[in-house]
């Protein structure tokens, strides 16, 4: 689905990823973990093509199609869909946007997201954190898009939302159907690895200083995270020399 | 914008400023250069041409600055209506008018006198249009609000790029008097200069609301005064601006003469391309206790939320407009809801047609 080869990122001239090196198959979900600054959401933000970011070097292929230098749109079009980490306010009403991206069964989509209520509302605008997240994910529902890009869905958020936004992007992930049967696959962003409680992962990627040092089963990366600090993931038994 | 000439078109075209013969309407009035077209009387209301009221009535002065314009239209006068609501009688359905300039170099000059008697309401959808390549239109419109009436008076503006506008009206609302002032203006114009002055007494409220969308060299220089003679007297002037190659002066004053006055300015405005947003709000307090506020903010599309519409597969035009469109809508307090849709519906079209 998505191949990321050597890609090296800048941002104003100052690199932020060198040369990372990733690579998702059909019904994969690969979490992303990382301190501050690390260069997570740059990754997300190169894949979907957000500016300030510059790709000097290396090939985004999704589908069996380079992307670096489609716009956003066209990616989006393609089949990648980004819930924002910080989405912006906008003076536009939610309804006006989902009829735009317009795809059926959205209705559905509005009751199990809780977000009856806000389809009348500006986008964002007085929204709470939890609200924001749930509206991102609507949003990404309108799309169905085939590689879901998840900036730490759980930030900020309470209990009761991370469930009901995990349910739905287990359904867009199609987890009902059976793991040879998923053809939908996802990056999720996470800090606390607390989303994964819920949404299963099958492989976890730890990016440090602008690069993936470590990848190993989820649970134990975020296990040897929390003992022994993001310093140690170097040394980690699942490094697997990759990076 | 191209507009189609045959009849069919010019009844759509009409209908985009709010004259909707497929509406349920109390009563209607519409002119094309000098001459009355329509003129559909209403159970509820009186309506009539000017010049029969002129006879009738001992029609109430106007109350704002007299220019050129002002003066144009005491000595030359064409035609207008003039529109009186009984005591206590409230019509549920709008009265619909139109001014069309139709003819090119045509100079149309009107006068329009509303009378609402105490405790009257009405909702008026005021649209004016040219076909004509260049003209002038020039008018005062006069607004008389006795003791508790309540007017909404919409107007929906769509002329040309080589048309000039010079509208000028006043209102007087009486004691616990409520005037709804709209003003929409969305399709080019080479100048449009207007600044309606409302005087209230006491606990009156005046609100007026611009939507303005100015491209391709307009020139629009618009906003309202409010002075607050009455104690415990209200207004807001509130309005939303974009100026795409094109200059706008938005302008407002509110006085504030009388204790426990409340007034306040609100400009947002948004540039794009060489447009120019000059805002000149002006607050003016005579007297304690009154309270007066203005805030404007001036920015352009931003690129965040630009990219946060394209990230949903939505293409950068579609997207600029859809920003716009976003911009653009107001809801409107104390308007029924089937005009705020008029509005939208008006943006729509008009707006959004040429993106």
């Amino acid at each position: 689905m998505l191949k990321i080869k050597d890609l090296v990122v800048e941002v104003d001239g100052k690199e932020i990823l060198k040369g990372v090196n990733l690579e998702i198959g059909e019904g994969e979900v690969h979490a992303i973990f990382g301190p501050n600054g690390s260069g997570k959401s740059t990754l997300l933000a190169a894949i979907i093509g957000l500016p300030p970011y510059k790709i000097k070097k290396g090939k985004v292929v999704f589908k069996g199609k380079m992307i670096n230098k489609l716009p956003i749109w066209e990616r989006a079009k393609l089949g990648i869909g980004l819930a924002f980490q910080n989405p912006p306010e906008i003076n536009l009403k939610m309804k006006k946007l989902l009829e735009k991206i317009g795809k059926d069964g959205l209705q559905e989509y509005v009751k199990k997201l809780k977000m009856e209520d806000y389809t009348e509302r500006d986008i964002n605008r007085g929204f709470s954190g939890g609200e924001r997240k749930r509206a991102e994910i609507l949003q990404i529902a309108a799309q169905k898009p085939d590689l879901l890009l998840l900036d730490e869905p759980e930030s900020g958020v309470d209990m009761e939302n991370i469930y009901i936004i995990s349910k739905v992007i287990n359904e867009l992930l199609e987890k009902n159907k059976r793991i040879r049967e998923r053809k939908k696959s996802a990056i999720i962003i996470t800090h606390t690895g607390y989303i994964l409680d819920f949404i299963n992962a099958r492989l976890a990627h730890v990016m440090i200083d602008g690069k993936i040092i470590c990848s190993g089963p989820p649970k134990e990366v975020l296990k040897n995270i929390k003992e022994n600090g993001y310093e140690n993931c170097e040394k980690c038994r699942w490094n697997d020399g990759r990076a | 914008m191209k507009i189609a000439r045959n009849a069919g078109g010019m009844m759509e075209e009409l209908e985009k400023v709010g004259f909707d013969r497929k509406m349920a309407r109390e009563a209607s009035f519409l002119a094309e250069d000098d001459f009355i077209k329509e003129i559909k009387k209403g159970k509820n209301v009186e309506i009539m041409p000017i010049e029969e009221a002129f006879k009738e009535y001992d029609l109430p002065k106007f109350l704002g600055k007299k220019d050129r314009y002002t003066k144009l239209v005491y000595e030359k006068r064409q035609t207008g209506y003039f529109i009186r609501v009984p005591e206590g009688k409230h019509v549920t359905m709008p009265v619909q008018t139109a001014f069309l300039l139709k003819s090119d170099g045509f100079d149309q000059i009107l006068h329009n006198v509303i009378v609402l008697e105490e405790n009257a309401r009405l909702d008026m959808v005021s649209g004016c249009m040219a076909t004509a390549f260049n003209g002038l239109h020039a008018s005062i419109t006069q607004y008389y609000l006795k003791k508790g009436s309540y007017l909404t008076y919409t107007m929906i503006h769509n002329w040309g790029r080589n048309v000039r506008v010079y509208p000028r009206s006043s209102a007087y609302l009486e004691e616990n008097a409520t005037f709804i002032s709209n003003y929409v203006a969305l399709t080019p114009a080479r100048k449009i200069e207007s600044m309606p002055v409302a005087i209230l007494e006491r606990n009156a409220i005046a609100r007026f609301y611009s939507i303005l969308y100015a491209r391709e060299n307009s020139n629009f220089d618009v906003g309202a005064i409010a002075k607050l003679n009455g104690k415990g007297a209200r207004s807001e002037i509130i309005s939303r601006i974009i100026a795409q190659n094109a200059k706008v002066v938005s302008r407002g004053l509110i006085e504030g003469n009388a204790i426990q006055a409340k007034g306040h300015m609100e400009c947002s405005g948004m540039v794009i391309g060489n447009g120019v947003i000059h805002t000149i709000p002006e607050l003016k307090s005579s007297v304690d206790n009154v309270e007066l506020s203005h805030e404007a903010a001036i920015g352009k599309l931003a690129e965040e939320q630009l990219n946060y519409l394209m990230a949903r597969g939505i293409d950068e035009e579609e997207a600029k407009s859809l920003l716009i469109r976003g911009f653009l809508d107001v809801n409107i307090k104390g308007l029924p809801l089937h005009l705020n849709k008029a509005i939208a519906r008006a943006i729509d079209l008009m707006a959004m047609a040429s993106i």
